[in-house]
């Protein structure tokens, strides 16, 4: 497969993977490393009543575990594609489409999770 | 690093030094004058993606090298903004956004959330765009298109409310 195919897969793989997994954080309380800032530390419990940062280590899953699922594509594309191959049309606007309606739901999923815990939807009306 | 103890209670009665904290505004202030670059350069690069979807390719180095400007941007502001995280945290949600107005870190919760998508983003919208001849890989632009309109949202929406809370409070001092 050419390289600019290659590129354009996994592309498409790791914005997919990247906005799945990160959801994945909030769908299933994944326990994460969470920095306290005034204890200066990390802990992988959530203290109730101590302020604490889970941001970071949302992102670092998701990097990491969108990063593992993209080098897998990778490698099967490499074993199993000959390099003569090209991708069709259909289905490089497929994988576009998919991958954008992916990262467009995650998104969407993200602020849904927020506007509702934080009473966003109630100031505005939609509860 | 602890500082001075008064009380082991409450943050009223405890003086930390929570990490930054002595630069945050500063680092605020290049938070923001990078945003600039990476809002125009964002931007003026959708027009020109823009043009793509009506068969003009004339502007293609240009909108290569926003492409460029805007990935830089994005990481530079990003990682100001993780390393003034914490002192946010405390000084601002903690203390003034949480128990007044948790609204607003409804709207800042998602700005950090879209943020790291839209890190992966930049870098895939990046590498995309460098295997990528627009006039001549037309289908790969169903993805590039959309994607730098999902990022001009994630940063415009950005900008709109980083700007908004430090409106409602931009300091603790």
């Amino acid at each position: 497969m050419k390289k600019s195919d290659v590129t354009y897969v996994l592309s498409a793989a790791f914005v997919t993977f990247t906005s799945f997994f990160y959801c994945c954080t909030m769908w299933f309380a994944i326990k994460l490393p969470r920095y306290y800032p005034l204890e200066h530390t990390w802990k992988w419990v959530n203290e109730k009543g101590v302020p604490s940062q889970g941001w970071y280590g949302m992102q670092v899953f998701a990097f990491l575990a969108a990063g593992i699922v993209t080098f897998i594509i990778y490698l099967v594309f490499k074993r199993a594609v000959s390099a003569e191959t090209s991708l069709k049309p259909a289905h490089i606007r497929i994988l576009g489409v998919a991958a954008t309606l992916t990262a467009t739901i995650c998104m969407g999923y993200m602020l849904y999770h927020e506007f509702e815990k934080w009473g966003v939807f109630g100031l505005i009306g939609l509860e | 690093m602890l500082f001075l103890e008064t009380e082991p209670v409450g943050l009223s009665t405890i003086c930390f030094m929570i990490f930054l904290e002595k630069f945050y505004s500063l680092l605020l202030l290049g938070h923001l004058f990078v945003t600039f670059v990476l809002l125009g350069s964002m931007t003026h690069g959708l027009l020109i993606v823009i043009s793509y979807l009506r068969g003009k390719f004339n502007r293609q180095k240009l909108e290569l090298f926003y492409t460029k400007v805007s990935l830089w941007s994005y990481v530079i502001v990003y990682v100001i903004g993780a390393l003034i995280y914490p002192a946010y945290r405390i000084y601002m949600r903690q203390q003034y956004f949480d128990p007044q107005l948790p609204w607003a870190t409804g709207l800042f919760e998602v700005k950090e959330h879209w943020g790291a998508v839209g890190l992966a983003m930049f870098f895939v919208f990046y590498f995309l765009r460098k295997n990528l001849q627009p006039a001549e890989d037309k289908d790969k632009l169903w993805l590039y298109v959309p994607l730098c309109f999902l990022l001009n949202i994630i940063v415009w929406y950005k900008v709109v409310v980083g700007c908004y809370l430090t409106l409602l409070k931009g300091s603790w001092s």
